[in-house]
């Protein structure tokens, strides 16, 4: 059972990125047949051009000859599933899945909060909460940094630039 | 001329004159430093305020925030990888690989000679070029400004190391992405989808903090330890090398500080198309092209003269003609008009010498500001050592609240988010992000300029190649479009020849 699991999970990674972009296009081109003819030329021009665009990605990801012609020439620095890619920037090794999903778990957290009860309060607890949670700090280090971010916002946006900072759905 | 800009000069050397420029120094390095906060909001705040002050002492202000905005926002780029303002974000391209070298000091210090020398030239080419000013802004049409947006994205995609189908898509995604919102061509609104939140648009802040920020932040939560992970000493060294890097790489300098006064000078285009022509030019005419996007020097050099530079380009229509070509100069012709300017044609003719006097603190605030900038490099580059632990959490409310602050919309904080989580996603599978900003940026007036260069045309395509301009244009981008892929066929040829 685990090796066509792998394959499929290999083929995910490899297929799902194009399909996610041709999706998204095509959301958008069906969505601009509904508006004018003046509106939604050049979106109609670009979604067609990036459907060209994709299938070349496509085809380059396979192992065909003419796959591998595309990606000669066009996507030179993409290799296929399992072969090395280059080093760089958008090219390095990358932490476990699930570190980047605890990760952006707390990032979303934070945001569900300042929506809920507003910056000022969010702020502090995110702050003083990650530290003291994933850190491993002291209680009164954590509240001491998360109080210092919460006063400079306060004192730069509210006080020095007056943005009123957002109080949050339940008290605004 | 002469006589007037002595007379301006005189009045800028005044304790008041050089207080508010020092006070505008100060805020726009501030302003800078905070994400999502650029020029035209530090201006649109503080310009009213001038109100009561004589009209040197404004623009004093004025001139000593716009001049110092820039360095305050590669200060960020460099250091934690996230772009005070949109025309910063071609400096983390190398800027940042810098800092996690630990060459923090190094980065910083090109950074700010760069901006200095890049700030001068561009105010200088505007001393030069006001009198022959009209004839370059009228030269370039609705078909100039569809080609050179094009030209851009186009060359951003060619330069995407190895990459180039990939940073096409993501490119042609963000012009999609551009269209959200309020349809120029026919008043309504287009794939909103039903969210109310995006009638506006999609707002480049909020966009560019979640591309940027966000992703860096999760890598580094997940991963632990801190920026630098070459913990070398970022010193006072390791600054000036950097301040003596700019005239070592002279040619660098000087093609990024052109470009910039030249972009700067078209309205509607701005210091992001600026910086990134500058950065990708330097790319394409490296004999080392790879070594970019790794902390090659060369890459902070030229978006930041370019940045800098640019607003001597800008005033050019803004002074000239009163067309502002960004919104930032937009907001400064209000402050003019507050103090009795009115913008246009004759403003140059009655009011020479307070425009000399705004020329000549920009001037000296684009060097002023790289010097307080370069003595706070070393309390700075100490951010890139910070316990990812304690950095993470600090960058992402700062910078979430920097989003949100642009337009007072909460909205925007979940934007950020949302584009936070599809910039990571670009990077695991491998696509580039820049593409997605500079077609963001560039999709209004790529849009709305091809469909008014189709309305003169009659629907001809032909006015892309027959105007002279334009013909230039459209052979650069066809250069663009194959040149990496007749670079590939060389370097083939090259290797079997070596192997043979």
């Amino acid at each position: 059972m685990s090796a066509p699991r792998k394959s499929f999970s290999a083929l995910a990674e490899n297929f799902g990125p194009p399909l996610v972009f041709l999706a998204v296009t095509l959301i958008f081109i069906v969505a601009a047949y509904g508006y004018p003819p003046a509106s939604r030329e050049v979106p109609l021009l670009i979604g067609y051009v990036l459907i060209v665009l994709i299938a070349l990605d496509i085809l380059s990801r396979t192992s065909t000859s003419t796959g591998e012609l595309v990606r000669r020439y066009l996507n030179p620095a993409s290799g296929l599933p399992g072969v090395p890619k280059s080093a760089g920037d958008e090219g390095e090794e990358h932490p476990s899945g699930q570190k980047e999903l605890l990760a952006v778990g707390w990032v979303a957290a934070f945001t569900a909060a300042v929506m809920i009860v507003g910056i000022l309060p969010a702020v502090p607890a995110y702050v003083a909460s990650y530290m003291i949670v994933e850190g491993r700090k002291s209680v009164k280090f954590s509240i001491l940094i998360a109080a210092s971010i919460a006063l400079f916002l306060w004192l730069s946006f509210e006080m020095i630039l007056s943005i009123p900072l957002y109080r949050g759905m339940l008290f605004e | 001329m002469l006589d007037v800009a002595l007379t301006a000069a005189g009045n800028v050397f005044t304790f008041q004159s050089l207080l508010f420029l020092t006070i505008g120094m100060l805020i726009g390095l501030v302003v800078g430093v905070v994400p999502g906060m650029g020029g035209t909001t530090a201006l649109a705040v503080f310009g009213p305020m001038t109100v009561g002050l004589d009209p040197y002492s404004a623009l004093s202000l004025a001139g000593g925030l716009m001049g110092a905005v820039s360095f305050g926002g590669s200060v960020t780029s460099i250091l934690i990888n996230l772009p005070g303002g949109a025309p910063n974000a071609a400096t983390c391209l190398d800027g940042y690989p810098l800092a996690q070298q630990g060459k923090a000091g190094l980065a910083l210090g090109a950074s700010a000679s760069a901006s200095s020398v890049g700030g001068v030239i561009g105010v200088f080419t505007l001393l030069l070029v006001i009198p022959i000013s009209k004839k370059i802004v009228l030269a370039f049409g609705p078909s100039e400004f569809f080609l050179l947006a094009t030209l851009g994205l186009v060359t951003i995609a060619a330069c995407a190391p190895g990459r180039m189908l990939r940073a096409m898509i993501v490119g042609g995604i963000g012009l999609l992405f551009a269209f959200i919102g309020f349809d120029n061509v026919n008043g309504g609104t287009r794939f909103t989808f039903g969210i109310e939140h995006l009638w506006e648009g999609i707002p480049l802040a909020p966009a560019m903090i979640g591309l940027f920020a966000f992703p860096e932040m999760i890598e580094l939560s997940a991963k632990g330890g801190s920026i630098a992970k070459d913990k070398g000493q970022v010193g006072l060294t390791g600054t000036l090398d950097g301040v003596w890097a700019s005239f070592k790489y002279w040619k660098t300098l000087l093609r990024g500080s052109l470009i910039g006064t030249l972009v700067g000078a078209i309205p509607g285009v701005g210091g992001t198309v600026a910086a990134f022509l500058a950065y990708f030019s330097t790319v394409q005419a490296s004999k080392n092209p790879e070594s970019f996007g790794k902390g090659n020097i060369e890459g902070v050099i030229a978006p930041e003269a370019a940045n800098n530079a640019k607003d001597g380009g800008n005033l050019i229509p803004t002074l000239a003609f009163g067309i502002p070509g960004t919104a930032e100069m937009a907001v400064l012709l209000g402050v003019l008009v507050l103090h009795g300017m009115e913008p246009g044609p004759t403003m140059i003719l009655h009011h020479e010498a307070e425009i000399y006097g705004l020329i000549l603190t920009l001037t000296l605030s684009s060097i002023l500001a790289s010097v307080i900038g370069l003595m706070m490099v070393r309390p700075l580059a100490m951010i890139t050592r910070l316990d990812a632990h304690i950095l993470v959490p600090s960058v992402i409310a700062i910078s979430f609240v920097g989003a949100y602050a642009n337009n007072s919309l909460p909205g925007d904080i979940v934007l950020a988010f949302v584009f936070g989580v599809i910039g990571y996603l670009l990077i695991r599978f491998d696509y580039p992000r820049l593409p997605l900003v500079i077609a963001l940026v560039l999709g209004e007036l790529a849009e709305r300029s091809f469909a008014q260069a189709m309305m003169i045309s009659g629907g001809s395509w032909s006015i892309f190649v027959t105007r002279p301009i334009s013909a230039l244009l459209f052979a650069l981008i066809v250069m663009a479009l194959t040149y990496p892929m007749i670079r590939t066929l060389l370097q083939r040829r090259h290797s079997v020849e070596e192997v043979s």
